[in-house]
């Protein structure tokens, strides 16, 4: 099995995610990784984790396009680093991140981190990133990168990732019988978000086998015509890609 | 002030007492609000090889850069953090500390729980010590 070094989840939501905090702590506190140890008011900032003092500090931030963008942090294993958009700007994102210390028996754990969030949280699209130790740069599988959320909003989701999750909205628009054939396992969570990984239990996959699945299911999904697209080097939106409502382009 | 407690300062305001108990021996600093991005305030003690970045908006401690004495330059002459010298190879700071959590070839970092600790190589010897908070 290749060692994972890096594991990323990213939530594209209706909203900053703030607007459901209460959900979204609790199962940062009570769920498979375990509750943060630290937060801090900006990227860099450490103070131990008092969920009063943070929420106090989150409801009083600034709603703007200078709003801050606070940081949860757990720096015992398994280790983490969460950040979220405190805007109103639409979509709002969620983005963990978890780059050291990573054991064997953690990237499981990330990925059912990711569908507990996805399932209380009003997903619009969602993904599951994982880069493995010393796998050349040609097997990422979005050249290192998540889904830009303003490039989301222009031109549609750019790719399949380990885990991607497709919100209702999204599935309307895809057509949800292009999920079910399309050759990758699929599951319906509880408020019909659809999440779809490349294989069964993709963090046991090496860079290789996820590369190699990922382009041929995409094959098949680029058909809904809902993804990003390259013309001439530059990217367009998908032909029947619709913006979510309240986005600005 | 002792070293080891140099992590500690990450997260504090640049105007409390224990962050300025360690910038009184540095002399003044170069501030600069515009270099890099703008959601930082850079603090540089170029004579003592001492950097410090802080938040703009709460002017907390996010990073803390010590440099080692390089080419003519001076570099931070106070005690450094886990008991390392600037003397130091790689493998020396791996049994001085315990095998990094993270690395890369310039590189070895370690999670100390209030701070990162990360160590910055050049020819197999310490460049730069940084302690950071994420």
């Amino acid at each position: 099995m290749e060692a994972v070094d890096r594991i990323r989840l990213q939530l594209l939501l209706p909203g900053s995610p703030w607007e459901w905090k209460q959900k979204l702590l609790d199962v940062m506190e009570q769920g498979p990784l375990g509750a943060p140890t630290h937060w801090g008011e900006a990227e860099g900032l450490r103070k131990p984790y008092q969920r009063e003092t943070l929420v106090r500090f989150g409801d009083g931030a600034r709603r703007g396009d200078d709003s801050p963008v606070p940081v949860l942090m757990r720096t015992t294993p398994p280790r983490y680093n969460a950040s979220w958009s405190m805007s109103d700007s639409v979509p709002g994102w969620l983005c963990i991140d978890s780059r050291m210390r990573l054991r064997p028996e953690d990237p499981c754990l990330f990925f059912e981190l990711a569908k507990r969030l996805a399932t209380v949280l009003p997903v619009e699209y969602g993904l599951v990133d994982i880069q493995f130790q010393e796998a050349a740069s040609e097997l990422l599988l979005k050249e290192g990168n998540l889904q830009h959320p303003r490039g989301y909003v222009r031109w549609g989701p750019d790719t399949l990732f380990a885990r991607t999750f497709f919100g209702p909205r999204l599935v309307r628009l895809m057509g949800e019988a292009s999920l079910w054939g399309c050759g990758a396992v699929v599951h319906r969570l509880d408020n019909g978000a659809v999440m779809l990984d490349l294989l069964q239990e993709p963090w046991l996959q090496g860079a290789a086998v996820l590369k190699q699945r990922q382009q041929q299911v995409f094959s098949q999904l680029v058909r809904t015509g809902i993804f990003s697209r390259s013309e001439a080097g530059w990217t367009k939106p998908g032909e029947r890609w619709v913006p979510p409502s309240g986005a600005e382009p | 002030m002792s070293a080891l407690r140099l992590g500690e300062l990450v997260g504090k305001p640049y105007g409390v007492e224990e962050v300025q108990e360690f910038v009184a021996r540095l002399g003044e600093p170069v501030v600069d609000e515009e270099l890099g991005a703008p959601e930082k305030i850079y603090y540089m003690f170029e004579s003592h090889g001492v950097s410090l970045v802080t938040d703009s908006e709460t002017n907390c401690i996010r990073t803390i850069f010590l440099k080692a004495p390089r080419q003519g330059k001076p570099g931070y002459f106070g005690k450094l953090p886990g008991g390392l010298d600037f003397s130091m190879t790689r493998e020396q700071v791996r049994k001085a500390l315990r095998e990094p959590d993270d690395s890369k070839s310039y590189y070895d970092a370690w999670e100390e729980g209030s701070h990162i600790l990360r160590v910055e190589y050049s020819d197999d010897k310490i460049k730069m010590i940084v302690v950071m908070g994420g």
